[in-house]
């Protein structure tokens, strides 16, 4: 058997194809379920479930090349978050007596990846004492909720989780890879996503390899996924498991996330400032309600200027940020902003009626791409970092008879061009060029841009440490010059 | 551990981590040679190696590393 790459089935996930798979899976980790919650992870968006990748692949395989030996060896990796949204396919690179490779394509790259291997049939299952996964404790796990785990009890962590649900459900999902492979591994393998997005690392965690066995028995209870940590190291945040259920054993690895950033506390940035530095200062600010934007509001309000954030998805962001500020003795008002919707529609005359605006509107900035340039990718950023920075600025000038002084947050990316970020370097320099013009061509407008350096927000975070510098620190001088 | 057996037993394990086997290691190879060799795949690599070599990197060792030449030295200093 030879075949060269083919792509055997194509498919856009949807919401109910998340909830689908959640409900049989057990897996409900927000980063699947939650659009906002999702955005203050790395991908920015709901993200389809690696395993649910991987069954795909592995159902349309069996589709389209019926009567393949046993699948004794399931490898799967997965190195591309693929979004709800996004459309995929599974590709067949390589088949032949020993096994195939199928691949997921995804924005012209490989996003997860299958490796099968095939044997004449499933040998009996290794004795328990080979696999070093005990019989839990206490009963199974049937999680409604992530587990948010701290990283330092994760060593420790083993014991049984239930499957979801019945493996009938496996069959409706997975026909032909149920009928080849058996609705309990199918069902088993599932449950290793809910291992991972609910128990273990939990909350915050990313699925990252699986490699299983099939073999005849073995299971330690019927219908559990039992596990036990074989080693969490802390200088990456990743985590290896064994695996064991009726008819797989195997390692799970994944890494452990950092939670979204937190932006530090009122107290905190009140303690840089003089009493009521910015006390005169009506301020209008574009994404307050978390990153940069969360700092510069308290900074303001600290200094005992009055803020509007304004908040696109994340509603529960800006009131948690305006709760903290009026908790703190600030002023501190809140409404929806949508930088690529008319100005007028949205913001009244009063609101726009501010002496500093400060504009953080953005969408998510890191995303795989495939090539050296992207039209596309380049007109969405520049819709958010030129057009809707000039048709705010003309509108908020308009309403503001005391003049206005604008910040535009540029990047250091306009300079160092990392890999990958064509497209937003050169919406940020473009920003930057109408920001000189606005300020040159329109009397009473004053729009100052800096070339900010990587700060410690969500679309910065990484499971790895890097040296990202806290906002405070650069965003406090600014606010100064903006009333100069 | 000779260079060359540090080699082949790296590809092995390269051929492995990405799923294909035509990659060709060399002393000079880096992660802009490779598709798919992002900070994930680092830590898998790091992690493979320091399972099959038997060997442990220290964070500031890992965070030297630029080639494949500097991780085969590194492999050839600690292992057995």
């Amino acid at each position: 058997m030879n075949a060269a790459s083919a792509i055997l089935a194509t498919r856009v996930f949807s919401a109910r194809d998340q909830a689908q798979f959640a409900a049989f899976s057990g897996d409900w980790n927000p980063i699947h379920m939650d659009p906002v919650a999702a955005r203050r992870t790395h991908p920015g968006s709901q993200v389809v479930h690696g395993v649910h990748l991987l069954l795909w692949m592995m159902e349309a395989v069996s589709v389209h090349r019926p009567g393949l030996p046993p699948f004794v060896t399931v490898t799967g990796a997965f190195e591309q978050f693929v979004c709800v949204g996004d459309t995929v396919s599974v590709l067949l690179r390589r088949l032949d007596a020993a096994g195939f490779i199928a691949e997921i394509a995804a924005h012209g790259s490989r996003a997860a990846v299958a490796s099968v291997k095939f044997g004449q049939s499933y040998l009996p299952c290794p004795p328990l004492d080979a696999v070093p996964v005990q019989a839990p404790p206490c009963a199974p796990l049937r999680l409604t909720e992530a587990v948010p785990l701290a990283f330092e009890d994760i060593s420790r962590q083993q014991g049984g989780l239930a499957l979801a649900s019945p493996p009938d459900l496996a069959t409706a999902l997975f026909p032909r890879l149920c009928q080849h492979w058996s609705a309990a591994r199918v069902a088993a393998l599932a449950c290793t996503s809910a291992l991972v997005g609910m128990a273990c690392p939990g909350l915050h965690s990313i699925y990252s390899k699986v490699a299983v066995t099939a073999c005849a028995g073995g299971g330690l209870e019927d219908g559990v996924l039992s596990f036990a940590v074989k080693r969490a190291d802390p200088r990456f945040r990743s985590v290896q498991m064994y695996v064991r259920a009726q008819g797989l054993t195997g390692t799970v690895s994944a890494m452990a996330r950092m939670p979204p950033v937190s932006q530090l506390r009122m107290a905190e940035v009140a303690c840089h400032l003089a009493e009521a530095e910015f006390a005169t200062v009506r301020s209008l600010i574009i994404g307050g309600s978390r990153g940069l934007g969360e700092v510069t509001a308290k900074i303001v309000a600290a200094g005992g200027g009055q803020v509007f954030i304004t908040y696109n998805r994340g509603l529960e962001d800006a009131l948690r940020v305006q709760s903290e500020i009026r908790a703190a003795g600030g002023l501190c008002e809140i409404g929806h902003y949508d930088a690529l919707a008319p100005v007028g529609v949205q913001l009244d005359a009063r609101t726009l009626n501010v002496t500093q605006l400060y504009y953080f509107a953005t969408p998510h900035i890191s995303r795989p791409k495939h090539g050296q340039y992207d039209a596309e990718r380049f007109a969405e950023f520049a819709e958010f970092y030129v057009n809707g920075l000039y048709r705010l600025c003309i509108a908020a000038r308009e309403a503001s008879p005391e003049g206005l002084a604008v910040f535009y947050p540029s990047s250091e990316f306009v300079d160092e061009r990392p890999s990958g970020m064509t497209e937003y370097a050169m919406a940020k320099a473009a920003g930057e060029v109408l920001c000189a013009q606005l300020s040159r061509d329109v009397p009473g407008l004053r729009v100052i841009s800096s070339r900010l350096p990587r700060l410690s927000t969500d679309q910065t975070a990484s499971f790895l440490s890097s040296d990202i510098a806290e906002p405070l620190e650069t965003l406090l001088p600014l606010v100064r010059s903006l009333g100069r | 551990m000779t260079e060359s057996e540090v080699y082949e037993r790296l590809t092995e394990l390269f051929h492995d981590v990405f799923f294909r086997d035509d990659i060709v290691l060399k002393p000079d190879l880096t992660a802009a040679d490779v598709t798919g060799w992002d900070s994930m795949k680092q830590v898998e690599i790091i992690l493979c190696v320091e399972e099959r070599f038997d060997v442990k990197l220290t964070t500031k060792e890992v965070d030297s590393l630029r080639k494949v030449g500097d991780l085969a030295g590194l492999i050839m200093k600690k292992a057995v």
